[in-house]
């Protein structure tokens, strides 16, 4: 009679091991991230900076941020602070992006001024041809 | 007796600066958190304000209004600071893409004009090397759409 109770009460304590276990490793991965996810995001924020440093040569300053960013996010990473680490890879994602549109958007500006320089000199040709 | 009482007092010492320490380091959080969020803010209103951002970047705009909001009901001021660095990058990135937007159409339109131009400046050139060549030309168009009213006999 003795050893069904005992199995039964071994039976409750794994699974309240497990349950705790589950508890454990599901908190881990809601406050702490998750060391894949970290990784991923260090990765992901790699490929925008080296996108933005290919369109930004001119503007690198802009570039400092996100990679300051991504090496902080390295560092937390080798830290095993994987929340922190993904934060700030996500940051020098959105920086090195920012960096990026920005740069575009300085071109498309630049364009716009020349083209209105031009069509203002060849009005004033117009006008000249007009004259003679 | 008095040894360990002095130890006791020295541990307990470490222990309210430790907790000081600790607080002032939250607080000093807070203010940042507080600060970002306050950025922000401000930024995605001004964004949300501006007529051409709402019109050319409504996307990313609505996205970073999402990150704000989330800023806002962050779980604590770690999470908060993280959102409302993103909220504002993201409004930054709106508004980016809305003057993109612009610039292009206004190089668009500034083109047409360029190409309409040099198409009158062609034209005055020709006729002032040769005067005949305008009306040679329009003879010849005239001609052409002479030709294509005659109806075809074969």
């Amino acid at each position: 009679m003795k050893e069904p109770i005992r199995n039964k009460k071994m039976q409750i304590a794994a699974l309240a091991l497990a349950c705790a276990v589950l508890l454990f490793a599901g908190g881990c991965a809601t406050t702490s991230g998750s060391s894949s996810t970290a990784a991923m995001k260090i990765a992901e924020s790699e490929r925008s900076i080296d996108a933005a440093r290919h369109d930004c040569v001119q503007n690198a300053s802009d570039l400092r941020n996100a990679e300051l960013k991504l090496t902080q996010a390295r560092a937390a990473l080798d830290a095993q602070d994987y929340l922190n680490a993904a934060w700030r890879a996500e940051e020098a994602t959105a920086d090195a992006n920012y960096a990026r549109t920005k740069a575009a958007q300085e071109q498309a500006e630049q364009d716009a001024e020349h083209l209105q320089k031009s069509n203002a000199r060849l009005k004033n040709g117009l006008n000249d041809a007009k004259s003679y | 007796m008095t040894v360990k009482m002095h130890t006791l007092s020295g541990y307990g010492l470490i222990l309210c600066l430790a907790l000081i320490f600790s607080g002032c380091a939250a607080s000093q959080q807070e203010l940042m958190a507080r600060d970002h969020l306050a950025n922000a803010r401000t930024a995605y209103n001004q964004a949300k304000a501006d007529p051409t951002v709402e019109a050319n970047a409504p996307m990313p705009l609505m996205d970073a209004g999402k990150t704000l909001e989330a800023a806002e009901q962050a779980r604590d001021f770690y999470e908060m600071d993280h959102l409302a660095y993103m909220a504002e990058r993201e409004t930054q990135i709106a508004t980016a893409l809305a003057r993109i937007t612009v610039a292009r159409q206004k190089s668009g339109e500034l083109r047409r004009e360029n190409d309409q131009m040099i198409e009158k400046l062609d034209a005055r050139a020709r006729s002032t090397v040769d005067p005949e060549a305008d009306k040679r030309e329009d003879r010849a168009k005239a001609e052409e759409e002479r030709r294509q009213r005659t109806p075809q006999h074969d």
